[in-house]
């Protein structure tokens, strides 16, 4: 019994990982929608439409569910349960680590907070110019100020201010995408043509995909495993691991994508221009022998 | 009666209505610009929000694929062409045809009628540095504009600059300093650091 059971653990941990990578499955047409902002809740997609100004909401396979009309250029969305102060018609609250979906709205230079389709807007003492992106984490609140040139950055208690308009580290050319992570603001450095990093000090940590030739990097995405950043001009997402090594660039189907995300084992991209919605999935990946 | 009434009452109430959106068109100038190289959304909207700094702007139209831009202002005003084109210029486009339906029923545009006959044209390859669609409507335009200077096309993977001029009127170095002239360098002639300063952001090339 005890050999047994050695054997089965020796089998085990002989077990080479299989290697994996996305795959193309599908491009879905969301006739008339251009969107920029994507995110995901539950099994819902959200798209940010900034040329009609609204946000739509999608079934995953790509049904149009609802349509949100009446924000001012919507952007990079996100959905986040922070405890924050917003207004409503002159009426202060705290958000109560209610669920909600924080939509920057680039023209009215204001976050708007959607719950049950109300929509408030979050209180800032700071002016934002055009905030391009905005991402919550646990308490924790970044927002893309793109003509600022830097990200406001709420660390659940202050408001800072991070980055200055520039080439070097920790300077940025309009950022048009934030996400926070546990210990880690990523930002789409969009215009220095990069990802960029920086700590939760503000303190400027490192570049990501500085030599890729990326034009124009709109979108990026960062889960346990990977750091994905779109590549706008040259319709690609670049796939990074955590140490900023280059894994994987996707190219089929992709056309000027300003967003990405990964929910329920699919990768999705969002198609600007086109007005798509594109999807892949991880998948064992093929051989170049084949 | 009481129906007739009612009726009466929403056709005066829409009468109306129709009256002052009428009244409010005539108080308005209706202005059309296209612009080219609003490939990008950021950049697109970053126009929009340039031109809102024209206090009193309304009914602002953006039409990304097609470049075409509109908005109406108040009469009064009287916004004037220059300052239409100074303002796209700003934001960092290249303005193409602008037209202004003013409320009085004028209608002005911006079309040049300055026409020089060509000879035979020289057909020549350049380099010119730039990064997007942005930058191909601002080469081409500037290029383009030089006196002699028949096609100016830009290819933005080969950053090549095609160009057909009659070499009796201009030359390379004329078309190549025109290119500079808009903050984009090329083989022979280097953008000053003040024009490439102003390119728009997604314009701003690495510099060789």
């Amino acid at each position: 019994m005890i050999i047994a059971t050695a054997v089965v653990m020796i089998s085990c941990n002989e077990k080479e990982a299989i290697p994996m990578e996305w795959q193309f499955e599908k491009t879905i047409d969301l006739d008339g929608i251009n969107p920029i902002g994507i995110a995901l809740d539950g099994n819902d997609i959200f798209l940010s439409d900034g040329d009609h100004n609204r946000i739509v909401k999608l079934s995953d396979s790509g049904e149009v569910l609802q349509m949100m009309e009446g924000y001012n250029r919507p952007m990079h969305i996100d959905f986040g349960e922070a405890s924050y102060l917003i207004t409503d018609d002159g009426i202060t609250t705290d958000l109560l680590k209610e669920r909600a979906l924080f939509i920057p709205e680039y023209g009215r230079d204001s976050i708007a907070v959607m719950r049950d389709n109300h929509v408030s807007y979050m209180v800032l003492n700071d002016s934002l110019d055009a905030p391009a992106g905005v991402s919550v984490y646990k308490n924790e609140i970044a927002i893309a100020d793109f003509y600022n040139n830097r990200i406001l950055y709420y660390n659940g208690e202050a408001w800072i201010s991070i980055g200055t308009e520039g080439k070097a580290l920790g300077e940025l050319s309009y950022p048009t995408d934030v996400q926070l992570t546990s210990d880690y603001i990523y930002v789409a450095d969009a215009y220095n043509h990069r990802g960029h990093v920086f700590d939760k000090s503000g303190k400027a940590v490192s570049f990501i995909g500085e030599d890729q030739n990326i034009n124009a990097a709109t979108g990026l995405y960062v889960t346990d495993e990977e750091i994905l950043i779109t590549d706008f001009e040259n319709s690609r997402i670049l796939i990074f691991n955590l140490k900023h090594k280059l894994q994987q660039i996707l190219e089929t189907g992709i056309h000027k994508p300003t967003d990405v995300i990964i929910g329920n084992d699919v990768l999705y991209v969002t198609n600007y221009q086109k007005g798509e919605l594109v999807r892949y999935q991880l998948k064992e990946k093929i051989s170049s022998n084949e | 009666m009481k129906n007739i009434t009612i009726i009466l009452s929403i056709v005066i109430g829409l009468f109306a209505i129709t009256q002052v959106q009428s009244q409010n068109k005539k108080d308005r100038d209706q202005f059309e610009v296209q612009v080219d190289g609003l490939g990008c959304p950021f950049c697109a909207y970053g126009l929009e929000k340039k031109f809102k700094e024209f206090k009193g702007i309304k009914d602002i139209a953006i039409d990304i694929e097609t470049g075409d831009f509109s908005f109406t202002y108040p009469s009064e005003k009287n916004l004037s062409m220059t300052d239409v084109i100074n303002q796209v210029i700003k934001a960092g486009y290249t303005p193409n045809l602008a037209t202004i339906a003013r409320a009085d029923g004028t209608i002005e545009n911006n079309e040049s009628n300055e026409d020089i006959a060509l000879g035979d044209l020289e057909e020549d390859k350049l380099y010119v540095n730039g990064m997007c669609g942005m930058c191909k409507a601002r080469i081409e335009k500037a290029t383009s504009a030089v006196p002699g200077v028949a096609t100016a096309s830009w290819n933005v993977d080969s950053k090549m600059l095609t160009v057909a001029y009659d070499p009796e009127i201009t030359n390379k170095d004329f078309i190549q300093k025109a290119a500079a002239n808009v903050g984009h360098d090329t083989k022979d002639s280097r953008a000053t650091d003040e024009a490439y300063h102003n390119l728009h952001a997604c314009c701003k090339y690495k510099r060789d």
